[in-house]
């Protein structure tokens, strides 16, 4: 269920740049969130970008959301920094936390992970969280 | 010396600002080549921990990260959520839902407005805008129960009626801190010191702000005219008459114009709010239904909600919800993947603090070491938000 206000496309993961760059070009200027899904029963993670205009007040009323899939046993795309900037901090999240690769990101150390931090990405689905307290 | 040496500083993550994070810059001199923010010492994984909660225990966990703007980031959570629910809000509960983000904004502005005094070296405008926090969080208390974290805004409606005399309660607060506006003016936004501090200082522009995906004031203060409420009105925003503030400096000083404007426009949404809220029930009547009998009576003496028993395990329809709302510190957005059980299967969270980390690099190369207090300040940054 979407929004009337909300476009959403899927496309094929290697698109994903040339997609980027036709709405750029439209005057789709930044990305609102890069979210990944993790789906392991389908053997794949799940990509959306939802993306809008701050500049032009019309595109500004629309949110459009690109999908993509990638296979999860290697989970690689394209960064989309260089057509969209503010799709840097979600992109190293979602490096950091679900384990997918962005090619051409420059920053690839962890963001909010300790350095030292052991055991898969968290926000992967076989990332069990431990229960603590008067229940563990 | 034939090259110029430069030196890498590490600020923080304790430090004498607000919230940790580390400030990793370059500097030439005293001029900031290079910038980084690094960011994470606060992460608590809410969008982990969220796939383990029912959709009622989520609410408390999405309030947490943003303390002074609980009620946006309470918001923006249900508005997702209803999308997947089929409830019908009453138009009542729309208009508290309005009020109390309002005051929230106030008193959100009000904590980013001290902590920019304190770290410009204006201590009393740290004390006074913190002193003046406290009768908007009495009124908060009044309204629900609670200072801070509210979880006022649940699904159907809001959890309890306007008290008696809280529109006199109101005006009061209203009219001292009008009072007040014309003090902060004259102790700190019009004083020279704080003038030359800011003024030309951090210019993010227009272009540069929009690229790299600042929201809110910090948008507003590159000259970007964009705000959800306008944007996108949700709750009864379309009812309301108020200005879309923007300022064209991009500067620190303009950012804080902003907000102080913004506090404004909040008391004047206030007012209307106050004049137009419907009679009528606050929580939606398909889930009013549910609730028995006798607690039904207790609701309806006391203002305050029981909520029926099928909120312990709540099952919205299986798909996806996306909604935006204008937090105080600026757009916070949120993205829900149901698989038709009772928890979340995705929670996704972008919240405005962590869209306006960008603002950094874009604010500080080329700056001063000097200015990083003054452009720390001024974007309003409060990392357990951004962090999550």
């Amino acid at each position: 269920m979407v929004s009337p206000t909300c476009l959403s496309a899927t496309v094929d993961s290697s698109k994903v740049p040339d997609v980027a760059h036709k709405l750029d070009s439209l005057g789709f200027d930044h990305v609102k969130s890069v979210t990944a899904v993790d789906l392991p029963e389908e053997l794949k993670i799940d990509i959306i970008y939802h993306i809008s205009s701050f500049l032009n007040a019309e595109l500004a009323k629309v949110i459009f959301e690109l999908k993509t899939s990638l296979d999860r046993s290697d989970p690689k795309i394209a960064s989309v920094i260089d057509i969209w900037p503010s799709a840097e901090y979600p992109e190293r999240e979602t490096l950091d936390l679900m384990g997918v690769t962005f090619e051409g990101l420059p920053k690839k150390e962890r963001l909010f992970l300790m350095d030292n931090f052991e055991g898969g990405p968290p926000l992967r689905k076989d990332f069990k969280l431990k229960t603590e307290g008067i229940d563990a | 010396m034939s090259e110029p040496e430069t030196v890498e500083l590490l600020i923080g993550p304790q430090h004498p600002g607000s919230g940790h994070m580390r400030l990793v810059a370059e500097v030439d001199g005293d001029i900031i080549i290079k910038f980084e923010p690094n960011i994470g010492y606060v992460h608590r994984a809410v969008e982990k921990i969220a796939e383990t909660k029912t959709y009622l225990q989520v609410i408390p966990l999405v309030e947490r990260p943003a303390l002074a703007d609980a009620s946006n980031h309470n918001l923006g959570y249900i508005l997702a959520l209803e999308k997947l629910l089929d409830v019908e809000i009453p138009p009542r509960a729309q208009y508290l839902r309005m009020l109390l983000c309002e005051i929230n904004r106030i008193h959100s502005h009000l904590y980013g407005l001290g902590i920019f005094g304190n770290m410009i070296g204006s201590s009393t405008m740290f004390e006074w805008a913190f002193q003046d926090r406290e009768p908007l969080l009495e009124l908060s208390q009044q309204l629900t129960g609670a200072r801070l974290t509210y979880t006022y805004i649940v699904p159907g409606g809001v959890r309890r009626n306007l008290p008696a005399d809280f529109k006199n309660n109101i005006l009061k607060v209203f009219s001292y801190l009008e009072k007040r506006f014309v003090d902060y003016n004259k102790l700190f936004v019009n004083n020279p010191v704080t003038i030359a501090r800011l003024e030309g200082v951090g210019v993010i522009s227009k272009t540069d702000a929009a690229r790299i995906g600042i929201v809110g004031p910090n948008l507003r203060g590159s000259g970007v005219p964009y705000d959800v409420r306008k944007v996108e009105p949700y709750c009864a925003y379309n009812e309301i008459d108020f200005d879309l503030i923007t300022e064209e400096a991009g500067d620190c000083y303009a950012r804080l114009l902003v907000r102080r404007e913004e506090m404004k426009q909040s008391i004047r949404i206030v007012r209307q709010i106050l004049d137009k809220m419907p009679d009528g029930p606050y929580f939606a009547d398909k889930y009013m239904k549910m609730v028995n009998p006798k607690m039904k009576e207790l609701v309806d003496q006391s203002g305050v909600l029981r909520f029926p028993a099928l909120f312990t395990a709540l099952k919205p329809a299986k798909g996806t919800a996306i909604s935006r709302v204008e937090a105080s510190r600026g757009e916070l957005f949120y993205y829900i993947v149901s698989d038709g059980s009772a928890q979340p299967y995705r929670l996704r969270m972008i919240t405005p603090s962590f869209k306006n980390v960008a603002g950094y690099k874009a604010a500080l190369i080329g700056q001063r070491l000097a200015d990083v207090p003054a452009v720390y300040g001024s974007l309003d940054y409060f990392p357990p938000e951004a962090d999550r």
